[in-house]
Protein backbone atom coordinates (compact mmCIF):
# COMPACT_ATOMS: atom_id res chain seq x y z
CA UNK A 1 0.00 0.00 0.00
CA UNK A 2 2.70 2.56 0.86
CA UNK A 3 4.34 1.68 -2.43
CA UNK A 4 1.32 1.85 -4.17
CA UNK A 5 1.18 5.32 -2.90
CA UNK A 6 4.82 6.79 -3.19
CA UNK A 7 4.49 5.46 -7.25
CA UNK A 8 1.54 7.34 -7.97
CA UNK A 9 3.14 10.70 -6.16
CA UNK A 10 6.19 10.45 -8.25
CA UNK A 11 3.50 9.92 -11.15
CA UNK A 12 1.49 12.90 -10.22
CA UNK A 13 4.63 14.64 -9.52
CA UNK A 14 6.26 14.02 -13.13
CA UNK A 15 2.99 15.23 -14.44
CA UNK A 16 2.88 18.15 -12.63
CA UNK A 17 6.21 18.96 -13.66
CA UNK A 18 6.10 18.15 -17.46
CA UNK A 19 4.11 21.62 -18.57
CA UNK A 20 7.04 23.48 -17.22
CA UNK A 21 10.04 21.17 -18.75
CA UNK A 22 7.63 21.60 -21.99
CA UNK A 23 7.77 25.31 -21.41
CA UNK A 24 11.47 25.40 -21.24
CA UNK A 25 12.00 23.32 -23.77
CA UNK A 26 10.15 24.84 -26.36
CA UNK A 27 11.89 28.55 -25.03
CA UNK A 28 14.42 26.73 -26.32
CA UNK A 29 17.69 27.54 -24.76
CA UNK A 30 19.66 24.29 -22.93
CA UNK A 31 20.69 25.76 -20.18
CA UNK A 32 17.54 26.07 -18.49
CA UNK A 33 16.82 22.23 -18.96
CA UNK A 34 20.02 20.80 -18.25
CA UNK A 35 20.49 23.02 -15.16
CA UNK A 36 16.78 22.00 -13.76
CA UNK A 37 17.04 18.05 -14.93
CA UNK A 38 20.71 18.64 -12.78
CA UNK A 39 19.39 19.82 -9.62
CA UNK A 40 16.26 17.10 -9.85
CA UNK A 41 19.00 14.08 -10.03
CA UNK A 42 21.00 15.29 -7.57
CA UNK A 43 17.80 15.68 -5.64
CA UNK A 44 17.12 12.26 -6.35
CA UNK A 45 20.79 11.02 -5.30
CA UNK A 46 20.39 12.76 -2.14
CA UNK A 47 16.89 10.92 -1.43
CA UNK A 48 18.39 7.93 -2.50
CA UNK A 49 21.38 8.18 -0.50
CA UNK A 50 19.18 8.61 3.04
CA UNK A 51 17.58 5.97 1.56
CA UNK A 52 20.43 3.30 1.65
CA UNK A 53 21.43 4.91 5.35
CA UNK A 54 18.28 4.16 6.82
CA UNK A 55 18.17 1.05 5.11
CA UNK A 56 22.06 0.20 6.31
CA UNK A 57 20.70 1.46 10.10
CA UNK A 58 18.05 -0.99 9.59
CA UNK A 59 20.21 -4.03 8.48
CA UNK A 60 22.44 -3.58 11.37
CA UNK A 61 19.86 -3.14 13.81
CA UNK A 62 18.06 -6.41 13.02
CA UNK A 63 21.49 -8.07 13.16
CA UNK A 64 21.96 -6.89 16.66
CA UNK B 1 55.97 -11.03 9.17
CA UNK B 2 54.61 -7.30 9.82
CA UNK B 3 57.41 -5.97 7.43
CA UNK B 4 55.86 -8.20 4.45
CA UNK B 5 52.14 -6.76 5.40
CA UNK B 6 53.41 -3.12 5.50
CA UNK B 7 55.66 -3.61 2.39
CA UNK B 8 52.47 -5.10 0.30
CA UNK B 9 50.68 -2.36 1.51
CA UNK B 10 52.88 0.39 0.50
CA UNK B 11 52.80 -1.54 -3.11
CA UNK B 12 49.35 -1.35 -2.94
CA UNK B 13 48.27 2.08 -1.85
CA UNK B 14 51.30 2.97 -4.40
CA UNK B 15 49.73 1.58 -7.36
CA UNK B 16 45.83 2.75 -6.51
CA UNK B 17 47.11 6.45 -5.82
CA UNK B 18 48.81 6.66 -9.44
CA UNK B 19 45.47 5.15 -10.72
CA UNK B 20 44.06 8.26 -9.11
CA UNK B 21 46.27 10.39 -10.12
CA UNK B 22 45.92 9.48 -14.00
CA UNK B 23 42.15 8.99 -13.70
CA UNK B 24 41.61 12.66 -12.36
CA UNK B 25 44.43 13.84 -15.14
CA UNK B 26 42.58 12.39 -17.76
CA UNK B 27 38.98 13.79 -17.01
CA UNK B 28 40.42 16.87 -16.32
CA UNK B 29 42.58 17.00 -19.64
CA UNK B 30 39.60 15.92 -21.42
CA UNK B 31 37.16 18.36 -20.04
CA UNK B 32 40.20 21.23 -19.75
CA UNK B 33 40.30 20.05 -24.10
CA UNK B 34 36.85 20.74 -24.58
CA UNK B 35 36.09 23.75 -22.86
CA UNK B 36 38.89 25.59 -24.54
CA UNK B 37 37.88 24.19 -27.68
CA UNK B 38 34.03 25.70 -27.24
CA UNK B 39 34.87 28.66 -25.71
CA UNK B 40 32.05 30.62 -28.11
CA UNK B 41 29.57 28.40 -27.03
CA UNK B 42 29.02 28.91 -23.34
CA UNK B 43 25.50 27.04 -22.95
CA UNK B 44 26.98 23.61 -23.76
CA UNK B 45 30.35 23.68 -22.03
CA UNK B 46 28.11 24.46 -18.65
CA UNK B 47 26.11 22.24 -19.48
CA UNK B 48 28.82 19.56 -20.22
CA UNK B 49 30.23 20.48 -16.81
CA UNK B 50 26.67 20.29 -15.09
CA UNK B 51 26.53 16.89 -16.76
CA UNK B 52 30.05 15.60 -15.48
CA UNK B 53 29.99 16.78 -11.76
CA UNK B 54 26.50 15.40 -11.14
CA UNK B 55 27.76 10.96 -12.96
CA UNK B 56 31.14 11.74 -11.33
CA UNK B 57 30.20 13.10 -7.35
CA UNK B 58 26.82 12.35 -7.33
CA UNK B 59 26.62 8.92 -8.23
CA UNK B 60 29.88 7.60 -6.28
CA UNK B 61 27.24 6.07 -2.94
CA UNK B 62 25.66 4.17 -5.69
CA UNK B 63 28.94 2.11 -7.29
CA UNK B 64 30.13 2.90 -3.74
CA UNK B 65 27.40 0.22 -2.28
CA UNK B 66 27.33 -1.97 -5.28
CA UNK B 67 31.22 -2.48 -4.68
CA UNK B 68 30.71 -3.25 -1.22
CA UNK B 69 27.84 -5.52 -1.60
CA UNK B 70 29.79 -7.88 -4.34
CA UNK B 71 33.24 -6.74 -2.17
CA UNK B 72 34.82 -6.36 -5.76
CA UNK B 73 37.27 -3.24 -5.24
CA UNK B 74 39.42 -3.99 -7.22
CA UNK B 75 37.14 -5.33 -10.44
CA UNK B 76 35.39 -1.24 -10.07
CA UNK B 77 38.96 0.40 -10.34
CA UNK B 78 39.91 -1.69 -13.62
CA UNK B 79 35.95 -0.95 -14.78
CA UNK B 80 36.78 2.58 -13.53
CA UNK B 81 40.04 3.00 -15.15
CA UNK B 82 38.51 1.00 -18.94
CA UNK B 83 35.50 3.51 -19.21
CA UNK B 84 38.00 6.28 -18.35
CA UNK B 85 40.12 5.52 -20.83
CA UNK B 86 37.06 4.84 -23.29
CA UNK B 87 36.39 8.30 -22.62
CA UNK B 88 39.45 9.66 -23.48
CA UNK B 89 39.69 7.67 -26.61
CA UNK B 90 36.55 9.57 -27.23
CA UNK B 91 38.06 13.28 -26.93
CA UNK B 92 36.25 13.92 -29.90
CA UNK B 93 32.35 13.88 -29.28
CA UNK B 94 31.90 16.46 -25.93
CA UNK B 95 28.96 14.35 -24.77
CA UNK B 96 30.07 10.69 -24.96
CA UNK B 97 33.23 11.53 -23.21
CA UNK B 98 31.92 13.76 -20.69
CA UNK B 99 29.78 11.05 -19.76
CA UNK B 100 32.21 7.94 -19.68
CA UNK B 101 34.79 10.05 -18.06
CA UNK B 102 32.09 10.36 -15.01
CA UNK B 103 31.09 7.20 -14.91
CA UNK B 104 35.15 6.28 -14.98
CA UNK B 105 36.00 8.81 -12.68
CA UNK B 106 33.12 7.83 -10.01
CA UNK B 107 33.41 4.06 -10.02
CA UNK B 108 37.33 4.01 -9.81
CA UNK B 109 37.23 6.57 -7.03
CA UNK B 110 34.98 4.30 -5.02
CA UNK B 111 36.56 0.95 -6.07
CA UNK B 112 40.47 2.32 -5.20
CA UNK B 113 39.15 3.82 -2.13
CA UNK B 114 37.50 0.73 -0.51
CA UNK B 115 41.11 -0.73 -1.09
CA UNK B 116 42.48 1.92 0.66
CA UNK B 117 40.23 2.28 3.98
CA UNK B 118 40.61 -1.57 4.31
CA UNK B 119 44.18 -1.97 4.22
CA UNK B 120 44.26 -0.95 7.50
CA UNK B 121 40.99 -0.24 9.27
CA UNK B 122 40.54 2.88 10.95
CA UNK B 123 43.91 4.36 10.17
CA UNK B 124 44.03 7.25 8.16
CA UNK B 125 47.05 6.95 6.24
CA UNK B 126 46.61 4.57 3.68
CA UNK B 127 43.20 6.84 2.71
CA UNK B 128 45.19 10.02 3.11
CA UNK B 129 48.22 9.04 0.48
CA UNK B 130 44.93 7.61 -1.69
CA UNK B 131 43.72 10.93 -1.99
CA UNK B 132 46.07 13.41 -2.29
CA UNK B 133 47.54 12.76 -5.70
CA UNK B 134 43.82 13.80 -6.85
CA UNK B 135 44.59 17.33 -6.63
CA UNK B 136 47.68 16.98 -8.52
CA UNK B 137 45.75 15.17 -11.61
CA UNK B 138 42.92 17.85 -11.77
CA UNK B 139 45.19 20.57 -11.75
CA UNK B 140 48.28 18.97 -14.59
CA UNK B 141 45.30 17.66 -16.67
CA UNK B 142 43.50 21.06 -17.22
CA UNK B 143 46.74 22.82 -17.59
CA UNK B 144 47.76 20.92 -20.60
CA UNK B 145 44.06 20.79 -21.87
CA UNK B 146 44.27 24.94 -21.68
CA UNK B 147 47.61 24.87 -23.89
CA UNK B 148 45.43 22.27 -26.41
CA UNK B 149 48.16 19.85 -26.70
CA UNK B 150 46.30 17.06 -28.67
CA UNK B 151 48.00 14.40 -30.67
CA UNK B 152 47.08 10.99 -32.16
CA UNK B 153 50.90 10.66 -29.76
CA UNK B 154 49.55 11.73 -26.41
CA UNK B 155 46.75 9.34 -27.39
CA UNK B 156 48.61 6.81 -27.55
CA UNK B 157 50.72 7.33 -24.87
CA UNK B 158 47.44 7.24 -22.81
CA UNK B 159 46.21 4.00 -23.85
CA UNK B 160 49.76 2.23 -23.05
CA UNK B 161 49.68 4.14 -19.96
CA UNK B 162 45.88 2.52 -18.84
CA UNK B 163 47.08 -0.73 -20.48
CA UNK B 164 50.04 -0.82 -18.26
CA UNK B 165 47.71 0.27 -15.27
CA UNK B 166 44.58 -1.94 -15.32
CA UNK B 167 47.45 -4.90 -15.57
CA UNK B 168 49.54 -3.61 -12.64
CA UNK B 169 46.44 -3.48 -10.43
CA UNK B 170 45.02 -6.98 -11.86
CA UNK B 171 48.23 -8.62 -11.04
CA UNK B 172 48.64 -6.84 -7.25
CA UNK B 173 47.29 -9.55 -4.52
CA UNK B 174 44.95 -7.72 -1.94
CA UNK B 175 44.16 -9.06 1.51
CA UNK B 176 40.83 -10.43 1.56
CA UNK B 177 37.92 -7.75 2.86
CA UNK B 178 36.92 -9.09 6.50
CA UNK B 179 33.44 -8.88 7.56
CA UNK B 180 33.85 -5.85 10.52
CA UNK B 181 31.85 -6.18 13.85
CA UNK B 182 29.28 -3.67 13.83
CA UNK B 183 29.11 -0.36 16.12
CA UNK B 184 26.66 1.38 18.44
CA UNK B 185 23.40 1.49 16.06
CA UNK B 186 21.99 4.45 18.13
CA UNK B 187 24.95 6.74 17.56
CA UNK B 188 25.67 5.70 13.57
CA UNK B 189 23.13 7.87 12.10
CA UNK B 190 24.33 10.93 14.10
CA UNK B 191 28.12 10.26 13.42
CA UNK B 192 27.06 9.93 9.55
CA UNK B 193 24.85 13.33 9.85
CA UNK B 194 27.55 15.34 11.37
CA UNK B 195 30.68 14.38 9.67
CA UNK B 196 28.68 14.54 6.22
CA UNK B 197 27.71 18.04 7.72
CA UNK B 198 31.07 19.24 8.12
CA UNK B 199 32.45 17.48 4.71
CA UNK B 200 29.96 20.11 2.87
CA UNK B 201 30.70 22.94 4.88
CA UNK B 202 34.57 22.60 4.21
CA UNK B 203 32.72 22.17 0.21
CA UNK B 204 31.12 25.60 0.73
CA UNK B 205 34.41 27.19 2.38
CA UNK B 206 36.68 26.57 -0.28
CA UNK B 207 34.38 27.90 -3.03
CA UNK B 208 33.92 30.89 -1.11
CA UNK B 209 37.33 31.66 -1.04
CA UNK B 210 38.88 34.20 -2.98
CA UNK B 211 41.41 33.43 -4.56
CA UNK B 212 42.15 35.50 -7.54
CA UNK B 213 46.01 35.06 -7.79
CA UNK B 214 45.25 31.16 -8.09
CA UNK B 215 45.31 31.38 -11.83
CA UNK B 216 49.06 31.78 -11.96
CA UNK B 217 50.57 28.66 -13.26
CA UNK B 218 53.63 28.78 -10.05
CA UNK B 219 50.96 29.93 -7.71
CA UNK B 220 48.30 27.48 -8.69
CA UNK B 221 50.68 25.11 -8.54
CA UNK B 222 51.74 25.33 -5.25
CA UNK B 223 48.36 25.88 -3.73
CA UNK B 224 47.92 22.12 -5.41
CA UNK B 225 50.86 20.65 -3.45
CA UNK B 226 49.65 22.61 -0.17
CA UNK B 227 46.38 20.47 -0.62
CA UNK B 228 47.55 17.72 -1.69
CA UNK B 229 50.29 17.24 0.81
CA UNK B 230 47.37 18.48 3.78
CA UNK B 231 45.46 15.52 2.28
CA UNK B 232 48.74 13.22 2.48
CA UNK B 233 50.25 13.90 5.82
CA UNK B 234 46.67 14.66 7.33
CA UNK B 235 46.32 10.67 7.62
CA UNK B 236 50.04 10.08 8.91
CA UNK B 237 49.48 13.09 11.92
CA UNK B 238 45.61 11.58 12.43
CA UNK B 239 47.30 8.22 13.20
CA UNK B 240 50.12 9.56 15.27
CA UNK B 241 48.38 12.59 17.30
CA UNK B 242 44.70 11.18 17.26
CA UNK B 243 41.68 11.93 14.48
CA UNK B 244 40.22 14.77 17.30
CA UNK B 245 43.77 16.57 18.09
CA UNK B 246 44.82 16.81 14.51
CA UNK B 247 41.30 17.54 13.23
CA UNK B 248 40.45 20.44 15.42
CA UNK B 249 44.27 22.11 15.16
CA UNK B 250 44.37 21.73 11.66
CA UNK B 251 40.51 23.84 11.03
CA UNK B 252 41.26 26.35 14.17
CA UNK B 253 44.92 27.26 12.28
CA UNK B 254 43.88 27.43 9.05
CA UNK B 255 40.42 29.42 9.71
CA UNK B 256 42.02 32.77 10.23
CA UNK B 257 45.24 32.11 7.92
CA UNK B 258 42.27 31.49 5.42
CA UNK B 259 39.39 34.32 6.04
CA UNK B 260 41.60 37.20 6.68
CA UNK B 261 44.95 36.98 4.13
CA UNK B 262 43.19 35.60 1.21
CA UNK B 263 45.70 38.13 -0.32
CA UNK B 264 48.44 36.67 0.58
CA UNK B 265 49.53 33.01 -1.52
CA UNK B 266 51.75 32.28 0.94
CA UNK B 267 49.65 32.17 4.07
CA UNK B 268 46.83 30.89 1.75
CA UNK B 269 49.20 28.10 1.23
CA UNK B 270 49.73 27.17 4.69
CA UNK B 271 46.10 27.71 5.81
CA UNK B 272 45.18 25.48 2.47
CA UNK B 273 47.39 22.87 4.06
CA UNK B 274 46.19 23.11 7.74
CA UNK B 275 42.59 22.66 5.81
CA UNK B 276 43.20 19.74 3.75
CA UNK B 277 44.33 17.64 7.21
CA UNK B 278 40.85 17.21 8.09
CA UNK B 279 40.37 15.23 4.81
CA UNK B 280 41.64 11.81 5.34
CA UNK B 281 40.32 11.83 9.15
CA UNK B 282 36.51 12.83 7.99
CA UNK B 283 36.95 9.89 5.29
CA UNK B 284 38.47 7.24 7.17
CA UNK B 285 35.69 8.18 10.09
CA UNK B 286 32.66 8.13 8.20
CA UNK B 287 33.93 4.73 6.53
CA UNK B 288 34.67 3.13 9.96
CA UNK B 289 31.18 4.35 11.50
CA UNK B 290 29.63 1.82 8.83
CA UNK B 291 32.48 -0.62 8.22
CA UNK B 292 30.83 -2.86 5.89
CA UNK B 293 29.85 -0.55 3.52
CA UNK B 294 33.04 1.73 2.81
CA UNK B 295 32.58 2.15 -0.42
CA UNK B 296 29.06 3.66 0.12
CA UNK B 297 30.56 6.07 2.91
CA UNK B 298 33.07 7.20 0.23
CA UNK B 299 30.81 7.91 -2.48
CA UNK B 300 28.78 9.99 0.56
CA UNK B 301 31.38 12.81 1.04
CA UNK B 302 31.50 13.27 -2.50
CA UNK B 303 27.81 13.32 -2.52
CA UNK B 304 28.22 16.07 0.42
CA UNK B 305 30.58 18.23 -1.56
CA UNK B 306 28.04 18.51 -4.37
CA UNK B 307 25.29 19.56 -2.08
CA UNK B 308 28.37 21.89 -0.43
CA UNK B 309 28.15 23.66 -4.10
CA UNK B 310 24.82 23.97 -5.16
CA UNK B 311 24.57 25.62 -1.16
CA UNK B 312 27.05 28.25 -2.66
CA UNK B 313 25.95 28.65 -6.03
CA UNK B 314 22.33 29.16 -4.39
CA UNK B 315 23.19 31.37 -1.17
CA UNK B 316 25.58 33.25 -3.86
CA UNK B 317 22.03 35.24 -5.09
CA UNK B 318 20.96 35.66 -1.92
CA UNK B 319 23.84 36.56 0.58
CA UNK B 320 27.35 38.55 0.40
CA UNK B 321 29.93 35.59 0.21
CA UNK B 322 32.38 37.65 2.40
CA UNK B 323 34.57 37.21 5.29
CA UNK B 324 31.75 36.88 7.97
CA UNK B 325 29.97 34.51 5.90
CA UNK B 326 33.34 32.40 5.73
CA UNK B 327 33.43 32.74 9.56
CA UNK B 328 30.15 31.31 10.13
CA UNK B 329 30.52 28.23 7.76
CA UNK B 330 34.30 27.40 9.73
CA UNK B 331 32.57 27.69 13.31
CA UNK B 332 29.89 25.72 11.83
CA UNK B 333 32.40 23.17 9.94
CA UNK B 334 34.70 23.24 13.56
CA UNK B 335 31.41 22.36 15.61
CA UNK B 336 30.04 19.97 13.51
CA UNK B 337 33.96 18.10 13.42
CA UNK B 338 34.21 18.23 16.83
CA UNK B 339 30.67 16.63 17.71
CA UNK B 340 31.22 14.17 14.91
CA UNK B 341 34.64 12.88 16.10
CA UNK B 342 33.12 12.66 19.62
CA UNK B 343 30.38 10.42 18.89
CA UNK B 344 32.71 8.26 16.24
CA UNK B 345 35.47 7.87 19.83
CA UNK B 346 32.29 6.79 21.71
CA UNK B 347 31.01 4.24 18.60
CA UNK B 348 34.76 3.11 18.33
CA UNK B 349 35.55 2.16 22.31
Amino acid sequence: MKNYKIGMGLILGIMATMPFVAADLKAGPEIYIIPNVGLALIGGFIVGAVFLIRWIIRKIKNKQ
Amino acid sequence: MIKDIMKNNLSIITTYSIGHFYVDFICSFVLSLIIFQNTNNVTSIASLIVIYNIIAFGTQPFFGFIIDHYKKPKIGAITGLLISTIGLIFFFNPLIATILLGIGNAIYHVGGGVIALNLEPSKAKYPGIYVAPGALGLFLGGLLGYFQIQSWIFLVIGIILSVALITLIHKIPLPKIPKFKEKKINLIGIVLLLLLVSVCMRSLIGYSLNLEWKYLFILGLVLTIAIASGKFFGGFLADKYGFMKVGMIGLIVAAPLLVFFQSIPIIVFIGAFCFNLVMPITLTALAEAIPNYKGFAFGLTTLSLVIGYLLFLSLKNYLVIGQIFTVIVIFINIGSLYLGLKKYEEIKT
